[in-house]
């Protein structure tokens, strides 16, 4: 702990000087002393680019399109072979092979990823806004002495001063802030996962393997043990959600909406006044207090849309919502309003599927 | 209110809330439907601290003081007036005996169940031929060596079927009637207590209420609540603490078929505009609001004089008529916001009604209340005049 | 080593997101907006409940950072069973970005500890930004358990049960170490007559910056290394024409457009 940002700054900028030219060279790299290149961190699942890195690398590839600078995305040492086959394609310029490090563990991870950022300086970090924003991005941000912007939704470029402009969501989604990161680098910016689109695989694209040393980790102090049951309904990583709100008034209603949710293959989830109803128990819950969703379809049946609900659903790549009226919120916001009586609508639709 | 409410009144009215809202309000129409309360859902609420308010933390209870009951009361009272019916039974009326004239042995005995919920308690004064005229009871107890021996009846007995523990109020002389004939006494349910059937009544159906019989009950020397021939003075500091935690729950229910008939008449449409935008809807409401207003400051001035110790027969009195009448006044306004909804099974309004009714006869008849309010003015007043 | 004191951090949160907050400026006006106990935050009180009896601990501290706000949801961690709180409290803390908060935080944990364990909530209903016990577990040089919905003491690690995108797995932490805990922990308690009762009488450390020893200019809005710029309404993104469903093959359109789409 130290008690002041600007000495521990001082002191490690006046170290990574001292150590120019000591390390060998790694091609693009940055050894010198002003931060220069763009680094992204997501999770490679056997060897395959997770969708929110792949997300990451397409905002990183166009910022440093602007900033005239790499994109360059650090990779377990066992995985980054088969990934660059991914990665390259969709925007990096180097992948960097952390030699050393064959399986993901947040603490050796963290500690290879800490020394290699005090060691190149990259001047931006993108986090994909998985797990790694909770258990190893923070931790960088504060190993690094520098600030750390969470589940971003917008960036913009500064560029003559090289920083970029960070947009977030605050209370329930019902106000956006704009943030910056200026007097430290790197910039350490984790972005919300289906926030922003990938970008299409360039398979002309050229770019390095880099292998990177680093020093052998300590003993992790968590211990990893075996998969448990989960408990509860998936909501979170659900490719389809039916998600109910007050509107369905009683729990015959309700069982009519499941049995529909469960016929379109779909979780079901529940809004807070349905929770607080007691249609559906709190495992149900989407919004602020519960999941954060982001399936391909949502279809939201009476439900108005209160700020927390959308904040929380902002993911939803397609919204479908039925609703009585037309003016609420959730109607405006849909891809597809459609207004009408959930109590005729649900049955007609689950009639429909049930005919294919 | 702000003068009155500390702190932890707040906390505890937020928490009274939370628990309502996610442990009765699912169940009050169920309640009401099967005409009973499952002993096991009251007991449960010991662990919340509701079936002591009043009694000091030493021996278990929550030692929120009336204020604290009061908050209780009006926040159960706006859902499930069973409930709370049940509840003052249980901890207003039928523990406050204790709480006021108890021996140390009888609190250090009793208290502590009472608190826990592994004891349910009533009061039982009323009887065939005694409701207002309450000197009017029979029911004899006979001292037989170290015992009382009880013989009697009464009737429309709040808990008559779930309490463990009575306060029974016997005639020990019967040739001085209510000035020193009266005893009250602590009666256990299993020393041959017998209850009859539980009666159909128009509300408040989820309570439980019976009448009971004395057969030759012994009742040891130990369980006399305050003095021999006492009793009547006993049970009159116990009903004076009573009707304000009654005014709380009137004021409960009042404040939500007001919160109901705002909400339905902003959303229900006729003639192309809320019914809301009627003058004759508003007047409604404002007679409404203006009534819970004068109701929410007496209830919680007079717990706030009896938390200090003053005494509240007079304004314990003015509360029962005032709140009782006014909660019926309103309810019934509120049937009428509610149009045909008010007076469907599927909606909350009809119940509440139906258990509004017995307000202004139970704990005392508004009519009587009258009676002792103008004996206290009149009283005032002839020691005014006498003094000039 | 054994469990003596266990920490729980909380904030307070805007009980109404809902609710129109008429002046906007860069930073949110707290005071007018009523505060709610963080519900993560109420997860983690009841897990460091749970655990201070399955491990014989002698205390669970709450801890906050904030304006009045703060003390009040401290009050309500000791109504729920928390044995002492301590309130974080200076006008110069105003404005902290996240490792300005996660740096106080650490401090005052330093200062009113040693805590063997530490537990916060995952995720705050205002920031959003996860990433508070991280920092403090960094700060405190502590190992992080993840998501956790279950903790137990076995020997002189915690056994815990963490959510991730999968589902679940079970890890073991080193102590001392610092928690986050998620809504899938058990259901918080609510507080009980007796409980509210006593909350008042409970210990109640009250903390300024100078007590901290940190330097203001590396806190509060003077030392925010992420700085707000600005602050405004979201605007609405999508917009699809209503559907009145009324028509009689509306339904079946929809249904056809999402088929193509390759939503069913």
């Amino acid at each position: 702990m130290v008690d002041s940002f600007d000495d521990a700054w001082l002191s490690w900028a006046s170290a990574q000087d001292a150590a120019l030219g000591s390390g060998e060279s790694s091609g693009h790299l940055n050894t010198g002393s002003e931060a220069r290149n763009i680094w992204v961190l997501g999770e490679v699942r056997g060897g395959f680019a997770g969708p929110e890195l792949r997300q990451a690398i397409a905002v990183a590839r166009e910022l440093a399109d602007e900033l005239g600078t790499r994109v360059q995305v650090p990779v377990i040492g066992a995985e980054a072979a088969r990934a660059s086959e991914d990665l390259i394609p969709l925007g990096a310029d180097t992948v960097l092979k952390v030699e050393g490090v064959e399986t993901f563990h947040p603490e050796v991870w963290t500690g290879a990823l800490g020394e290699m950022i005090a060691r190149h300086r990259p001047e931006l970090v993108l986090v994909a806004g998985t797990r790694l924003a909770e258990e190893v991005a923070p931790r960088l941000a504060v190993r690094a002495r520098t600030g750390y912007i969470a589940d971003a939704i917008g960036l913009t470029l500064d560029d003559a001063e090289r920083l970029v402009r960070v947009t977030r969501a605050v209370l329930g989604g019902k106000y956006v802030t704009t943030s910056v990161i200026e007097a430290r680098k790197p910039q350490v910016v984790a972005l919300r996962p289906g926030a922003f689109r990938e970008a299409s695989p360039d398979r002309n694209r050229r770019g390095q393997v880099v292998p990177v040393e680093v020093p052998a980790p300590a003993a992790p102090r968590l211990v990893v043990g075996d998969r448990l049951p989960s408990e509860g309904p998936a909501l979170e990583q659900a490719r389809r959600l039916v998600v109910g709100g007050k509107g369905v008034e009683d729990a015959a209603s309700w069982a009519l909406l499941a049995a529909f949710a469960a016929s379109l293959g779909a979780e079901l989830g529940a809004t807070r006044g349905a929770v607080a109803a007691g249609l559906a128990g709190p495992e149900r819950l989407v919004g602020a207090a519960g999941a954060k969703v982001r399936p391909d379809l949502l279809v939201a049946v009476g439900l108005s849309g209160s700020a927390d609900f959308l904040g929380a659903v902002s993911g939803a790549r397609t919204l479908l919502a039925i609703n009585r009226d037309a003016d609420a919120p959730v109607m405006a916001i849909a891809d597809f309003p459609l207004v009408g009586d959930l109590a005729t609508l649900v049955p007609a639709w689950a009639q429909m599927l049930t005919a294919r | 209110m702000e003068l009155i409410f500390t702190e932890e009144h707040k906390m505890l009215r937020q928490m009274v809330r939370e628990y309502v809202d996610r442990e009765i309000r699912p169940v009050v129409a169920e309640h009401d439907h099967n005409e009973e309360i499952p002993r096991e859902f009251i007991v449960k609420m010991a662990e919340q601290g509701f079936l002591g308010p009043t009694i000091p933390e030493e021996f278990g209870g929550a030692g929120l003081g009336e204020i604290g009951f009061c908050i209780l009361a009006e926040e159960i009272g706006r859902v499930h007036s069973a409930l709370g019916t049940a509840l003052g039974a249980h901890a207003g009326i039928g523990t406050t005996g204790i709480l006021l004239d108890g021996t140390p042995e009888q609190k250090a005995k009793y208290l502590p169940k009472l608190a826990a919920g592994e004891m349910l308690a009533a009061f039982a004064l009323t009887e065939p031929g005694a409701g207002s005229d309450a000197a009017a009871i029979k029911t004899r107890a006979e001292r037989d060596g170290d015992d009382w021996v009880l013989n009697g009846q009464k009737m429309w007995i709040t808990n008559g079927g779930i309490a463990d523990l009575f306060t029974v109020f016997a005639v020990t002389d019967p040739a001085l009637g209510a000035k020193g004939g009266v005893t009250a006494f602590l009666v256990e349910k299993a020393w041959g207590v017998e209850v009859g059937a539980k009666e159909k009544k128009m509300g408040i159906k989820g309570s439980d209420t019976r009448q009971i019989y004395f057969k030759n009950v012994r009742v040891p020397k130990e369980n006399v609540l305050g003095q021999v021939g006492l009793g009547f003075v006993t049970a009159m500091k116990i009903l004076d603490m009573g009707r304000m935690i009654l005014g709380a729950g009137s004021l409960g229910a009042a404040r939500e078929a007001l919160d109901l008939s705002i909400k339905h008449s902003t959303t229900r449409i006729q003639f192309g505009k809320p019914i809301a935008e009627n003058q004759a809807i508003q007047f409604y409401l404002a007679e409404m609001a203006t009534r819970i207003f004068a109701m929410e400051h007496m209830v919680y001035y007079t717990a706030w004089l009896a938390d200090n110790h003053q005494k509240v027969t007079l304004p314990g009195s003015m509360v029962k008529l005032f709140c009782t009448e006014s909660a019926s006044w309103i309810i019934n306004k509120a049937v009428q916001i509610h149009g045909g909804m008010g007076y469907s099974a599927e909606y909350p309004i009809e119940r509440m009604f139906r258990d509004a009714r017995i307000c202004e006869i139970f704990e005392g008849t508004n009519e009587i209340q009258k009676l002792v309010i103008a004996r206290e003015v009149l009283r005032e007043h002839a020691k005014h005049a006498a003094k000039v | 080593m054994s469990v003596r004191s266990i920490a729980v951090c909380i904030k307070s949160v805007p009980a109404e997101p809902d609710v129109a907050i008429d002046r906007v400026a860069t930073r949110i006006a707290r005071e007018e907006v009523k505060g709610t106990l963080n519900p993560d935050d109420r997860h983690a009180v009841e897990l460091a409940l749970q655990l201070k009896a399955q491990s014989g601990a002698a205390r669970v501290v709450v801890v906050s950072m904030g304006p009045e706000s703060a003390r009040e949801v401290l009050k309500e961690a000791l109504a729920m069973g928390a044995d002492e709180a301590v309130l974080v409290s200076d006008p110069a803390l105003a404005a902290s970005d996240v490792v300005g908060t996660s740096t106080v935080l650490a401090r005052a944990l330093e200062k009113s500890g040693p805590h063997e364990v530490v537990m916060l909530g995952s995720r705050s209903l205002e920031g959003q930004t996860g990433a508070v016990p991280g920092m403090v577990a960094e700060w405190l040089d502590r190992p992080l358990g993840p998501r956790v919905r279950e903790a137990r003491l076995e020997g002189d690690e915690l056994a815990i049960a963490c959510v991730d995108a999968e589902g679940a797995y079970a890890a073991r932490l080193a102590l001392p170490c610092v928690l986050s805990v998620g809504r899938e922990a058990p259901r918080p308690r609510l507080a009980t007559a007796m409980g509210v009762m006593k909350a008042g009488r409970k210990p109640f450390l009250q903390l300024a910056l100078a007590d901290l020893g940190l330097d203001p200019g590396s806190v509060g809005k003077a030392g925010a290394l992420a700085r707000l710029m600005a602050v405004s309404a979201a605007e609405r993104q999508r917009k699809g024409k209503t559907i009145d469903a009324s028509r009689p093959d509306a339904l079946r359109e929809v249904v056809g457009k999402l088929s193509a789409r390759g939503l069913l």
